[in-house]
């Protein structure tokens, strides 16, 4: 459960987030949606601690975020850009990440799952593809086994084989039980997971709740409009 | 935490020491100190001609070191940021990381040249600790400036800009300054405020902790009763160099504050 | 003719010791026990103080006499007044300790004073915490030797000298240790004196004081930690050399201060840690060759008010400032001189570098006008302007340059 209270947020003079308050359920898959630019990163970034609110507050499993790091103990997190230390080669930064974690977990699990990428392990992070980035960022979160999981834009740079293994590892998860809060502007992908919705427009909350109450709300039949009604 | 600190220091010492830009620092210094030794023909000759190239050269090069690395390990940063990790820990395992291995390679370049010429240093030993302690110091006290204004600035290049304005303003605009109010004041009673402002500038009080050794005699010269005392008693020694500690602490403290806020 | 002068000196030589008689002195004797002996006493007689403590002052001595003492004898004045004062010639003091001459403002009480007389020697004293305590004064061909002078001076005013000489001719003093007087060696008026070997340090004002004495050399002393280090004044034809002169440090102290000297050498002695190591202040002729001049604050302040001085193959090393000056004349010449900092290159390999050097830098030239500039000493800044003024000068003095700077350290001193 993460509960997000009057969640403020600007970059200087621009306000990003205005006044977010929501809550993602605990064994459910929330997508969050909204055009470019309008905050979702941010938001994302606020509850994983790397951006640090103007105001509000975060609680994920009733601990605040702001004046604690245990809680990413439970989260793995697919960003959007994945950033490695440019000159290590893959396998040493599944060591890496293993030992900053004091090594729980096991490394091999990392390497396959949910991507194979033991062919990549001898290569240097700059030499990658954008789209290995991607899966190498997913292996990472995966690594753990968490009981969050947050990925922000995660299907993006993947080719549509790959993006359907994360899907079914995303179903799998939810089946687990785990909390899943995703980031996508592929509306399928949304129909297809979603529990529940939360739509951002320009920082401002437009609609938070099940996916199935928000085509009735709008009185719309398919996702596609019921967004484009939502944005007028 | 400090296993965590520990690894984060760890694993930057040995980044760092496959850089190849910090195994030309160490040979330059190496050379230079080498030099000095074998030119001089007598080594307080050295260890001064050594002190000014410590007081150019640690700063220019720890503050250049430390913003580069910290805008190339932005990627790191953030890697470590998803994990249980606090922001407190990435920032001291980044700044000893580099602070172990930016004062080991000083400590090394300026000691291998001196260790085959055991004999030329005897009485001058304290002179060389101190170049040592002094050297070690404003490195620390560099990198803590650098990552100071890289964590205040997203951009590299205006980063490293900001960086080097701030090294040339500290390490020779400020003595400028310092001259200048020296001239245009000279009729005044400036013993005090001159010394309020070398212990403003961690390059000047560096400088004069190390003439209070060497240059003694000339500083003993000097017949206003306040540089008198300060120049001649241990207090004065004792405090400079805690204020040289407190150079070293309290950029750090300040730029773990800001590392604390700023977004990623 | 010389050779019967030497037969005569001898049979007279014979005659005399077979006529001196020797008195022995004990301390269980009465008080006046040694003035009476010496009243007592034949010229030429000899008396030997046994060991013991004798609280006597004013002791005249008005013929010729030899004063020995045996074992541990002190003579004590308690603080009061003068012990011996010598009026007569061939007067020899020797192996006694004599303490306590008394502190006075009008009277100069000394240990040992010799007036008007010749031939007199004082040595292998032990001098302690007296008010003066050798004291020549209008006498001629003394010796004062290997004495241990230790003075309790506290203040200038209430404090005498360690060896003082006043309107001499001839005298040899050497082999002395004097500290903790006022100035450890005294001369004025001295003519064709020798300053040999002696140790004077820890003196409240100088090592040595010289002033008005001419034709006289001081040669192999040390001169250490003194107040205001040594000064050398008003005087012509004074060698100096082989002295070193150490740790005389303060805002008005030199290792050597020179006024008004003319025709004088100054040469292969050593400075070190001196705040000034050599002072020349209206002073002519004078040659300054062969010296170590190491880690001083300034190895010389050379005031343009000196006219054909010579610095020629001294060693500058590592002195915080080489030379200061005060105007932009110099009328003196630098040359062959190694400097620790000069930087040029020696093309020809004569062993002298191809540009001249100039030793006056700008910074110590600031720090003559403003001495508070002096916490700048080595900062970035200081060299970088030091260096520009080195290549292009402008405020400096122009003439004053080494024209031939040597490119090693010259060994052959000392
Ligand atoms: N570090 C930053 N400094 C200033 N402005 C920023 C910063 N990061 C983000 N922004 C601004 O905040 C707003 C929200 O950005 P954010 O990345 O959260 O959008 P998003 O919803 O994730 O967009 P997209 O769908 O393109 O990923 C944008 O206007 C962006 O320009
Ligand atoms: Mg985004």
């Amino acid at each position: 459960m993460i509960t997000i209270d009057k969640l403020q947020k600007s970059y200087g003079k621009l306000q990003v987030l205005d006044n977010v308050n929501t809550s993602i359920r605990t064994g459910k898959v929330t997508v969050l949606i909204g055009p470019n630019g309008s905050g979702k990163s941010t938001l994302i970034k606020c509850i994983l601690g790397l951006v640090k609110p103007s105001s509000g507050d975060i609680k994920v499993n009733d601990v605040s975020v702001s004046s604690n790091y245990n809680y990413r103990k439970d989260i793995g997190y697919v960003p959007q850009y994945g950033h490695f230390p440019e000159n290590l080669l893959v396998k040493d930064v599944f060591n890496l990440v293993l030992n900053l974690r004091n090594g729980t977990g096991h490394p091999s699990y990392g390497i396959d799952k949910p991507f194979d990428l033991t062919t990549e392990l001898k290569k240097k992070i700059y030499s990658l593809s954008g789209g290995t980035r991607q899966k190498l960022s997913a292996n990472l979160a995966f690594m753990f086994n968490p009981q969050i999981y947050i990925c922000d834009e995660p299907t993006a740079g993947l080719d549509p084989i790959a993006a359907r293994t994360f899907k079914q590892y995303i179903q799998q998860m939810r089946e687990e039980d785990k909390t899943i809060l995703l980031s996508s502007h592929v509306l399928s992908e949304v129909e297809h997971f979603a529990d529940d919705i939360i739509f951002i427009c320009e920082g401002r909350l437009k609609y938070n709740g099940p996916l199935t109450e928000l085509k009735i709300q709008t009185n719309e039949s398919t996702l596609e409009d019921s967004i484009a009604k939502l944005m007028e | 935490m400090f296993k965590l600190i520990n690894k984060i220091t760890f694993y930057g010492i040995k980044d760092l020491l496959r850089s190849r830009w910090i195994i030309v620092y160490f040979i330059v210094l190496c050379m230079i100190t080498e030099g000095m030794f074998r030119f001089s023909g007598h080594s307080l000759k050295a260890l001064s001609g050594m002190v000014s190239v410590t007081i150019f050269l640690v700063p220019l090069i720890s503050i250049i070191f430390a913003t580069i690395y910290y805008y190339n390990s932005r990627n790191f940063i953030e890697l470590m940021l998803t994990q249980p990790i606090s922001r407190k820990s990435v920032y001291i395992g980044l700044v000893s990381g580099l602070s172990f291995s930016l004062s080991l390679c000083f400590i090394f370049a300026i000691s291998i040249p001196v260790l085959w010429r055991f004999s030329m240093l005897s009485g001058y030993w304290n002179i060389l600790f101190l170049l040592i302690f002094i050297g070690v110091m404003l490195t620390l006290t560099f990198i803590c400036l650098a990552f100071w204004v890289s964590i205040s600035n997203e951009d590299k290049g205006r980063g490293l800009g900001i960086s080097l304005l701030l090294w040339l303003t500290m390490a020779v605009v400020y003595d400028g300054l310092v001259l200048m109010v020296v001239i245009l004041f000279q009729d005044y009673p400036l013993e005090k405020p001159m010394i309020v402002l070398m212990f403003s500038n961690p390059i000047d009080l560096a400088r004069v902790l190390i003439l209070l050794k060497i240059d003694v005699s000339a500083l003993l010269g000097y017949t206003g009763a306040v540089f008198k005392s300060f120049f001649s008693s241990n207090f004065a020694q004792i405090t400079s160099l805690l204020s040289l500690v407190a150079w070293v602490l309290f950029p750090f403290y300040f730029s773990m504050k800001k590392f604390k806020k700023i977004d990623f | 003719m010389r050779i019967l002068r030497y037969v005569l000196f001898f049979i007279l030589f014979i005659f005399l010791q077979s006529h001196s008689a020797t008195y022995e002195i004990k301390s269980t004797h009465s008080k006046s026990d040694l003035k009476s002996s010496i009243i007592n006493s034949k010229p030429h007689d000899t008396i030997i103080v046994h060991e013991g403590i004798y609280h006597e002052t004013n002791i005249e001595v008005m013929h010729p006499l030899t004063i020995r003492g045996q074992g541990k004898a002190v003579i004590d004045g308690q603080g009061k007044d003068q012990i011996f004062k010598i009026t007569s010639d061939s007067v020899t003091i020797e192996n006694l300790t004599i303490n306590g001459s008394g502190v006075s403002y009008i009277k100069d009480n000394a240990a040992i004073l010799v007036e008007e007389s010749k031939f007199c020697t004082v040595q292998n004293n032990i001098l302690n915490d007296n008010f003066f305590a050798i004291y020549l004064s209008k006498s001629s061909n003394c010796i004062v030797k290997g004495n241990e002078i230790t003075g309790n001076a506290i203040s200038e005013s209430s404090s005498g000298n360690g060896i003082h000489a006043w309107y001499c001719k001839n005298i040899e003093i050497y082999d002395n240790k004097v500290s903790n007087h006022r100035d450890g060696i005294y001369f004025e008026f001295v003519k064709n004196s020798q300053i040999k070997n002696n140790l004077s340090s820890g003196n409240l004002r100088y090592g040595l004081h010289f002033m008005f004495s001419d034709s006289c050399t001081y040669k192999m002393n040390t001169f250490k930690n003194n107040g205001a280090g040594v000064a050398v004044m008003y005087s012509k034809y004074v060698d100096m050399i082989e002295n070193r002169f150490i740790l005389n440090q303060g805002s008005s102290s030199y290792g050597l201060l020179l006024k008004e000297i003319s025709d004088s050498k100054i040469i292969n002695n050593s400075f070190k840690n001196n705040t000034v190591a050599i002072y020349i202040e209206a002073s002519n002729r004078i040659q300054v060759d062969g010296n170590d001049i190491v880690e001083n604050g300034w190895a010389m302040k050379v005031m343009s008010n000196s006219l054909d001085n010579f610095i020629t193959r001294n060693n500058f090393i590592s002195n915080s400032f080489q030379i200061s000056t005060n105007g932009r004349n110099n009328n003196s010449t630098f040359s062959e001189n190694y400097w620790s900092d000069y930087s040029g290159y020696d093309l020809d390999r004569d062993g002298y570098g191809d540009v001249p050097f100039r030793p006056v830098s700008l910074f110590a030239i600031e720090v003559e006008k403003r001495p508070q500039s002096i916490i700048l000493l080595h900062s970035i800044f200081v060299n970088i302007i030091s260096t520009v003024e080195k290549i292009i000068p402008t405020i400096t003095p122009e003439t004053l340059i080494d024209d031939k700077p040597a490119m090693d350290i010259i060994y052959d001193n000392n």
